[in-house]
C-alpha cells in the first residue's frame, strides 16, 4: 500500500492508495501512530485511492480512531469509493466514523467550519 | 461449467495477494456483475485472512486449502485451516458482527452479509472448514445497499 502523509497547520492527511486488508493494516497503523507520537493530533484519512477494504482494514481504522481519541484528537475519514462506503454500511460502521464526500469537506470540519456530511 | 479448483498454502499473510490473483483471474471467467465479484473478493479474502489469523494463529507450518467449485449457478467456496474450531459456538454466534468499537470480528459476519448461503464445520482432519456459496440469480443482492 501507498501512503502518503500531507502535515497541515491542524491537522494531517494521510492519502492511502491500495488494498487495506491484512497485508496493508499494520503500516497504516504504524505510520499514523508514528504521527500521533510526533505530536499531530487531528488526522484526516483520504481514501478516494483505497478500492477494496475488508475486516481487517475495518479493524486498523477502529484501532487508530481509538488512538486519536487517546491524544484528544479527531479522524475524519474521506472520499470512500462506492464499494468501500458500501462494506462500512454493511459493518455498521459508519455511524461511529465521521465521513466526508470530499478532502475539502474534511479539511473544513477540522477548522469548525460548517460543513455537510455524507452519512 | 462444472469446474473444481484447489489451491494450497502456508499460513503466511503475504499469500493473500496470491489469493486475489487466482481469485480474479476465476471470477472473470463466471457471470457476475462487477459489484458482486467484488464482494465476492472480499469474502474470499475474509475466509482465507480467518484461517490463517484465527484457525492457524499465523503459523506458517500450518497450511491454508481452498477449494472454489463452479457450478451452472452457483460459486462455492471451502476454506480450511489446521485450527480448532472453538467449542460450544455455533454459526448465529460466529456470524454474529462485533461491536462497533471492536478492532476485530467482522470477517465472518462480512462474509454472512456478502454470500448466499455459509456454515462452519469440523473437516476429517480435525481442522475447520469454512463454506459459502453464491448463487448467481442472486447477484442483485447488494443493491439494497444503494
Amino acid at each position: 500500500m501507498e501512503i502518503n502523509s500531507i502535515i497541515n497547520e491542524d491537522y494531517t492527511t494521510f492519502q492511502l492508495e491500495g488494498r487495506l486488508d491484512l497485508n496493508s493494516s499494520s503500516e497504516v497503523k504504524q505510520r499514523v501512530k508514528g504521527s500521533l507520537d510526533d505530536g499531530a493530533i487531528n488526522v484526516i484519512l483520504d481514501l478516494s485511492n483505497v478500492e477494496f477494504i475488508n475486516s481487517s482494514g475495518l479493524g486498523t481504522l477502529v484501532s487508530i480512531l481509538k488512538d486519536v481519541r487517546m491524544v484528544q484528537g479527531k479522524l475524519v475519514l474521506c472520499c470512500l469509493a462506492q464499494y468501500v462506503q458500501e462494506i462500512f454500511e454493511i459493518t455498521q460502521l459508519s455511524h461511529i466514523f465521521e465521513i466526508f464526500q470530499s478532502e475539502e469537506e474534511a479539511a473544513a470540519s477540522m477548522v469548525g467550519g460548517y460543513v455537510n456530511a455524507s452519512k | 461449467m462444472n469446474d473444481t479448483i484447489r489451491i494450497s498454502t502456508p499460513s503466511l499473510p503475504e499469500n493473500l495477494k496470491w489469493v486475489y490473483s487466482i481469485s480474479q483471474t476465476l471470477l472473470k471467467e463466471i457471470p457476475l456483475d462487477e459489484r458482486t465479484s467484488h464482494f465476492l473478493l472480499v469474502a474470499i479474502s475474509e475466509g482465507f485472512t480467518n484461517a490463517v489469523v484465527h484457525g492457524n494463529d499465523m503459523n506458517p507450518d500450518k497450511w491454508v486449502q481452498m477449494t472454489f467449485r463452479i457450478g451452472q449457478d452457483f460459486i462455492r467456496i471451502e476454506v480450511e485451516d489446521e485450527g480448532v474450531l472453538p467449542i460450544h459456538r455455533d454459526i448465529a454466534e460466529l456470524t454474529e458482527l462485533a461491536g462497533p468499537e471492536e478492532d476485530s470480528g467482522r470477517g465472518l459476519a462480512l462474509i454472512k452479509d456478502l454470500v448466499d448461503e455459509v456454515s462452519v464445520e469440523t473437516n476429517s482432519e480435525g481442522g475447520n472448514r469454512l463454506v459459502f456459496t453464491r448463487y448467481f440469480e442472486n447477484q442483485c443482492r447488494t443493491e439494497a445497499f444503494n
